[in-house]
């Protein structure tokens, strides 16, 4: 089982075939979201773009490659109790990190922190508990610990390149998600898909997601440091 | 049977091709929001140069974990130059926010000015990026006197304090 048989795999029929595509959808639902929401309100808030497009961006590129893992944990349901706690550490964590990242850059710690635990807690319990109570504590730690250390590293780094700190914080959790593709396609070979979302499915997610942190990011509470 | 192998054979490059398309449309959605970001970025806030302007120099230090202005006290609408004492100043309290003027800079050897212009009276909270290191300095109006307005304390709670051995190397 090689990366090029799951290279194969990324443009098969299979859950594998449907990765590349539901990053498709989200990038699209939240830049759908991102400009009805920018000619509506956006535009008219001083510095916007400057101040908040270049971290809601990554946000949105960031919700477009934790979904396909959601969705692809979800199409098998049932894993090894190892590959679970895989699962919900790598979700929890990067699931917790990057949004926790941007919102802390933003908002500050506090804010960031609260945001990234709460996503990064959510969604690895969600994908954890596929596979018994470990998969689930390891959720809930990751998350925890990611969301404070997104949040925590964005805030030291406020005037130490922080832009390109955040640059290399995603290509890398990038990777850690493509290799967490590879893992799930490496641990199912041969299994049947167990459970199929609609393309809806990622449309509320990236939706929920985005529209949030817009939310959070622009008229939600701040850190005295950010106002 | 053979028609069904066919159609088969037939739908693996059309799942070839629709993958191709979306990968190019995620590409193109990426480089579309970038373009979008660079030709949006705007003028950073803290760039003052105008050189025929009264200048207040004011000496910045830290000192018991406190950030010290001499003179403490500031006059409005006249531009500020805080020259940081580097050796007085241990760690993250290198990196200054002043968020009534909106100002973030990290003072270093090479720069160790910070300018902004005073736009409001009264008295107004430094800190530390990390808001460990804190101080309050006072604008005063043109004519001298002084205004009742306090800017909310930086209430978090501080591990460094007193000369440092904080998390953030002070």
């Amino acid at each position: 089982m090689t990366i090029k048989e799951f290279k194969k795999a990324l443009h098969g029929d299979g859950v594998e075939g449907e990765l590349i595509k539901t990053i498709f959808i989200s990038l699209i639902t939240s830049f759908l979201v991102l400009a009805v929401v920018y000619f509506l309100k956006l535009r008219y808030i001083e510095n916007f773009v400057p101040k908040y497009g270049f971290f809601l961006f990554l946000a949105v590129l960031s919700y477009a490659l934790i979904l396909p893992s959601v969705r692809q944990v979800r199409a098998y349901k049932e894993f090894p109790c190892m590959s679970g706690m895989m699962i919900g550490m790598t979700i929890g964590m990067i699931s917790g990190f990057l949004p926790a990242f941007y919102v802390g850059a933003t908002n500050g710690m506090f804010w960031g922190g609260v945001f990234g635990m709460s996503v990064g807690i959510f969604f690895g319990v969600w994908n954890g508990k596929c596979c018994g109570i470990m998969g689930l504590m390891e959720g809930v730690m990751a998350g925890f610990m990611g969301g404070l250390m997104g949040a925590m590293t964005a805030v030291m780094m406020l005037n130490d390149n922080l832009k390109a700190a955040a640059v290399i914080v995603f290509v890398i959790s990038g990777f850690i998600m493509f290799g967490l593709n590879f893992m799930i396609y490496k641990e199912t070979r041969g299994a049947e898909r167990k459970h199929k979302d609609d393309e809806f499915f990622i449309v509320f997610w990236s939706f929920v997601l985005t529209i949030f942190t817009v939310w959070l990011m622009i008229f939600g509470p701040r850190s005295v440091l950010f106002q | 049977m053979a028609d069904d192998f066919r159609a088969e054979e037939r739908a693996v490059p059309m799942i070839v091709k629709k993958n191709s398309l979306y990968s190019v449309g995620i590409v193109v959605l990426v480089v579309a929001g970038v373009i979008f970001l660079s030709l949006n970025q705007g003028s950073s806030l803290e760039s003052y140069s105008d050189d025929n302007q009264e200048t207040q120099i004011v000496k910045l230090s830290v000192k018991n974990g406190e950030y010290i202005l001499e003179p403490p006290q500031l006059k409005k609408n006249v531009k500020v130059r805080l020259e940081a004492d580097l050796p007085q100043m241990p760690g993250c309290s290198k990196s200054i926010v002043i968020p009534a003027f909106k100002v973030s800079k990290t003072v270093s050897s090479k720069d160790n000015t910070i300018e902004f212009i005073p736009d409001k009276t009264g008295t107004f909270n430094i800190a530390c990026s990390m808001n460990m290191y804190r101080g309050t300095f006072s604008v005063l109006e043109t004519d001298g006197s002084a205004s009742d307005y306090v800017e909310q304390k930086l209430n978090t709670g501080s591990s460094c304090g007193m000369g440092g051995g904080c998390g953030c190397g002070g």
